[in-house]
Order: C-alpha cells, then structure tokens, then sequence
C-alpha cells in the first residue's frame, strides 16, 4: 500500500516538473521573439554617462543638460525616459550655434540629424531626475 | 511496460499542455489601441501609405518601434492630429503606446495612464516655435514656457492641440504643461 503511494507521489513530481519545463519553455520560446536588432555605422549614449558602440541604450538616473565630447557627423539621435518629461533633443556646431532643435514631452523621442557639419548631440531632460539614457547615431 | 509507456505519454503531454497554455497567456497583444480617455481615438482612422509608414519606422526608431508596439497595422490606425507649417502631424496608436510624428521626428508615449496625460512634440522654424499634441479629456489647455516666461499657449479642441508662437523664442530650456 505504502509503495503504492510512493508511486503516485513519484509520478506527480515528474508531472509538476513536466509542467514546469513547458512553461520555461514558452517563456525562452517569447523572449526569442520580442528581440530586435538595430543597425547603425557608430551610435554613442552621451546620457547619463558617455559609451561609443556598446550599450548604446542603457539607462541610468539623468538629470538636466547632457553633451557629447567630440564633434561628428550625425544621423538620428533620440532620448528614452521611464518617466514622462519635457525633453529637448538638438546639435551644437563647433561655432557654439544649436541646430535641428527638437522639444517634445513623453516618454522619449526623436530627431534627424544634421549633415551641414560635423557637431555635438546635445540633449535635455530638465523637469527632475529620470531613469533613461540619450543616444546618437553618426558615421566617420 | 505499458505502465511505463503510460507515465512517459502522459509526462510529454503534460508538458506539451503547459507550453501551450503558457504560450496563450503570455502571447503579446500586437493590437494597435488608443485609450477611451483619449478624445482623439475618436477621430476618423487614416491608413498611410508603404511609402510614408517606412519613412516614420525610421523616425521612430528600432528603440522605441519595440517599446511601444508599433507595427504595419499601427499605420492603418492613424490619426491626424494637426496640420502645421511644417507638416501634418500624425499619431501613430500602438500596443503598448503611441507615437507623435511629423516633420522628421517622433515624440513617444502612453498616454491616458496615470502621469501620460499629454503627448507634444515642437520644432523652431525661422526663429518660431511650431508644434502639436494630444492630451487626455481632462485637459483644456497647453503652454510652452522657457526660463523666461510663457512662449506659447494652445487651446486643446478635440483632444488635440497645435502650437504656433507669434514671436521670436531662444530654443533652449523650453518645457510643456497641460492643464
């Protein structure tokens, strides 16, 4: 009667752990699906802290007025926030003038880039600390 | 043996059933959707063009593309929201979201949950600001302020806004309130 019951209980486990590695299964099986690539010559996240061609979209606590160090030629840049915030996305050129200004409130945005001259990406979050990151991407 | 055939039948099946059901309830919702508490889903569906719905992917970006569930089928629910001196300004409904767009760049969100109560988006042209949004029903009216003062008021009809400043403005420290 006793081995009987051991048996059941045995069986019951292997089904639990059955039904445990299909649900892993089906998680592994959507994470592959919700990845997505992105492309671009260089990119560098210039907010909150400054890192070229890898972890371009890390987020940290920003905080106010974020700039690169060097001028270059730029293609798109974009700011990304968990927090809804008035932003402000734009280049400065080596002449100190801002070009292709852009302001927006959300949760982030985007802006084109600027082919006139090499400049630097500038970007703003000023209404209180956010978690999020500002990018931009630019070629040689 | 068949015992045995019994217990490892009903162990893959009991694997195969939770697959599937974990599958069913986790699947992402890919809908395009845009909140009751927006006035603005009430306006007529505009289908954009191949052409145009590219065009915005590449505004948007891959980031945020993601982020906030944009697809094709977003492109088929668009909503115009204004139109400007510098373009017609677009909101793009995702699953997760939505994204403003026009004149070559994109402002992002969720509005209609708490704290997403407005979605805007300016540029400056010949030293003017020009811009546009959406809020949620509860707001009638949207200003831009800079450190100097008020730069531009809109009044919200419709769930929408466009902002047009009639005098010069400095583009730096600018910042969106509605109220």
């Amino acid at each position: 009667m006793l081995g009987i019951k051991k048996r059941w209980l045995a069986l019951v486990a292997v089904q639990l752990v059955a039904l445990a590695i299909g649900a892993l299964g089906a998680f592994a099986h959507a994470r592959q699906h919700t990845a997505s690539a992105y492309a671009a010559a260089h990119c560098t996240r210039y907010a909150p802290t400054v890192q070229t061609d890898t972890n371009c979209y890390i987020k940290g606590t920003m905080d106010g007025n974020y700039i690169t160090p060097n001028l270059q030629w730029r293609d798109t840049q974009g700011i990304t926030l968990d927090g809804n915030r008035s932003w402000e996305l734009y280049y400065v050129t080596s002449t100190g003038a801002s070009v292709v200004y852009r302001t927006g409130y959300g949760l982030g945005g985007s802006a084109p880039g600027y082919g006139a001259a090499k400049t630097k990406a500038d970007c703003d979050s000023n209404t209180g600390p956010v978690n999020g990151n500002c990018s931009v991407n630019w070629h040689d | 043996m068949f015992r045995k055939l019994m217990i490892v039948g009903s162990v893959g099946v009991a694997a195969v059933a939770a697959f599937a059901a974990t599958s069913y309830a986790i699947r992402p919702n890919t809908q395009p959707k845009l909140r009751s508490s927006l006035a603005v889903a009430n306006r007529p569906a505009v289908s954009l063009g191949n052409g145009t719905a590219i065009a915005f992917n590449d505004t948007i970006g891959a980031d945020n593309l993601s982020r906030f569930g944009i697809t094709a089928d977003s492109y088929d629910q668009a909503r115009v929201v204004a139109r400007t001196t510098v373009g017609v300004a677009y909101l793009i409904p995702g699953s997760r979201g939505a994204c403003l767009v026009f004149a070559q760049m994109s402002s992002c969100g969720n509005p209609g949950t708490p704290g997403g109560s407005m979605l805007a988006l300016a540029t400056v042209r010949s030293g003017k600001l020009v811009g546009a949004g959406i809020t949620t029903d509860s707001k009638h009216e949207v200003t831009v302020s800079s450190p100097r003062g008020l730069v531009a008021k809109a009044a919200v009809s419709g769930g929408a806004f466009s902002v047009t400043g009639t005098a010069p403005v400095r583009p730096t420290g600018l910042k969106f309130a509605a109220r």
